[in-house]
């Protein structure tokens, strides 16, 4: 009669811990912290295959009151400044940030303001802008031409009639060519390169650190003590 | 040895008056430790099954799957069979009607890849584009490219940042170099691989037979750019970002437990067309086309510009070069003056 209870221990408590055991297991009632980040958003905007500014057309269209006009039909009304640009009514919205090339007349052509000046009184027009471009910037200018500047979409094959190379101003500001600094788009967000907080400051990859750093705090406690 | 005797109706006959008389009521406590017993033993059995009730049976068994013959030894109309169960299961898990090609290599083409490190900015939308474009898993997110951002003058991108993104890029002072796979000539991964879901294609691709993976993960272990990705879950793809231009070696939609790579979107560039992560680049820093064609953009490359060829001790000729232009310092690139 002495070993009864445990007897009932034994054929009672273990089925029961397995039943509460099962019972969990199926249905699950513990959160477990889902190491699975949400998806970040990105807009689509900024993954287009598109040129990255519009450029100007050949012969460069102005619209002024719903009117095709063309640059001379203003120009030649009014006396140029060729010695000061600054102090301008018209065009207020262009920013100049090109280096020492501050001067209007070093691109835009004194007489024909929809041509491009070249040097020596040759000019070009709005489609020829590499030309333009390449009078200052040589080696840039020979690497476009080669296709080891800028950028080249549609296909790869060379004589396929998708590809296109894009010319200087399709990518570039001219008035202010330097691409702005902007904040990227998200970094990582997967299981395996882990979050922020899975790297020391040392850099080392601990992908458990998030979970583990109160056990490693308090071992170390225990270590300087003694 | 006295063996248990249930719903034994004479209780002292049993052992001949020695032992003690069974006390009353024993017979029902057996029953019921025995039903116990067993209930507990179905509910741990229905427990350690409950699993199942995650499995997609269409998924898990769809069409051939099972017991088809490895990709390389299918015919046409084996693989045409394939292709359309595997457009069929598409359109049922997601509502949309993809079609799964199967571009081969061009003839006379090996692709190579050519990254300007000089322009290269930082911004990731080529990440991005390729996530996209590929159809990877959104969450947990699984990117192809990784952009690691290093100081200027130096060049260790084990201890480069590739989770910054909380200030403007480019910082003054840091260049960002892009990795993603190299596409190598001589590939570590393609060796290790026991089951052969992996190999060199002959324009230079290195494929994985989403199929045949048995996700044991060797290749990535092997792959000296983490340039390969585990689906660690089921990916989750929103239906109206599916890009439905799959093909069977790329971008088709993969499963749990298998692994992935960059294929230089070859559903794209076997068809002529250039690489997602290329049109997506704002500045220009991308470059791709056919090594065998002196007059293409990177062949011009190769020849003009001062190449870096990355781990280039570990002997895995990479089909992947980044590349320097000559040019003074940026205003943006503060100290490097």
């Amino acid at each position: 009669m002495s070993n009864r209870p445990f007897e009932v221990v034994i054929s009672w408590g273990i089925p029961l811990v397995l039943l509460a055991l099962a019972a969990v297991m199926f249905w699950s009632p513990i959160e477990l912290d889902d190491p699975i980040p949400a998806p970040v958003h990105v807009d689509r905007m900024s993954l287009g295959a598109h040129p990255v500014r519009v450029a100007m057309h050949d012969p460069a269209a102005i619209e002024v009151a719903s009117f095709d006009v063309n640059c001379n039909q203003c120009h030649a009304l009014f006396e140029h400044d060729s010695i000061n640009p600054p102090g301008l009514t018209r065009h207020n919205d262009i920013v100049m940030n090109h280096g020492e090339n501050s001067w209007c007349f070093s691109c835009h052509d004194i007489e024909q303001r929809q041509r491009l000046a070249l040097t020596a009184g040759e000019t070009v027009g709005y489609d020829e802008v590499p030309r333009l471009c390449g009078k200052c910037h040589g080696p840039t200018w020979r690497d476009w031409q080669r296709g080891t500047h800028g950028k080249t979409v549609g296909s790869w094959k060379t004589g396929d009639e998708r590809q296109r190379r894009l010319s200087c101003t399709e990518c570039h500001d001219p008035h202010s060519p330097a691409f702005a600094a902007g904040i990227p788009l998200p970094g990582p967000n997967t299981i395996r390169m882990g979050k922020h907080g899975a790297h020391g400051d040392d850099g080392v990859h601990r992908p458990l650190a998030q979970w583990m750093h109160h056990i490693i705090d308090d071992a170390h406690s225990d270590g300087t003590d003694h | 040895m006295r063996l248990p005797v249930l719903n034994q109706g004479d209780s002292g006959g049993g052992c001949g008056g020695g032992c003690p008389p069974e006390p009353p009521g024993d017979s029902r406590r057996s029953f019921l430790r025995t039903t116990v017993s067993v209930g507990a033993g179905f509910a741990a059995l229905g427990a350690a099954l409950s699993p199942l009730r995650d499995l997609d049976v269409d998924k898990a068994f769809s069409g051939d799957s099972l017991l088809r013959d490895h990709y390389k030894e299918l015919s046409a109309e084996e693989k045409a069979r394939l292709f359309a169960d595997i457009e069929a299961q598409i359109d049922r898990s997601y509502g949309v009607k993809a079609s799964v090609g199967d571009p081969q290599p061009i003839p006379g083409v090996e692709f190579v890849y050519a990254l300007n490190l000089s322009r290269c900015d930082g911004n990731r939308a080529c990440v991005h584009a390729c996530v996209k474009e590929n159809n990877q898993s959104r969450s947990p997110e699984i990117q192809y490219i990784r952009v690691v951002e290093m100081p200027i003058g130096t060049f260790d991108p084990e201890h480069g940042d590739h989770y910054y993104g909380d200030e403007e890029t480019p910082k003054p002072g840091h260049f960002y170099m892009p990795m993603q796979c190299h596409q190598c000539a001589n590939p570590p991964c393609t060796k290790v691989c026991p089951v052969e879901a992996t190999w060199q294609e002959a324009d230079g691709i290195t494929v994985i037979d989403y199929d045949w993976c048995i996700g044991c993960r060797y290749c990535q272990a092997a792959c000296p750019y983490w340039a390969r990705r585990f689906n660690w879950t089921d990916p989750e793809i929103p239906a109206d970002e599916l890009n439905p231009d799959m093909a069977y070696l790329s971008n088709r939609p993969r499963s749990r437990g298998v692994m992935e790579k960059c294929t230089f979107c070859l559903q794209r560039t076997r068809k002529g067309r250039m690489p997602a992560c290329l049109e997506a680049c704002p500045t220009g820093a991308r470059k791709f086309g056919n090594i065998l064609d002196p007059s293409s953009e990177v062949s011009q490359i190769l020849r003009n510009k001062r190449i870096l060829v990355l781990k280039e001790e570990v002997g895995t000729r990479p089909r992947f070069f980044y590349y320097f232009d000559e040019r003074g310092p940026q205003p943006n690139e503060g100290g490097a003056a």
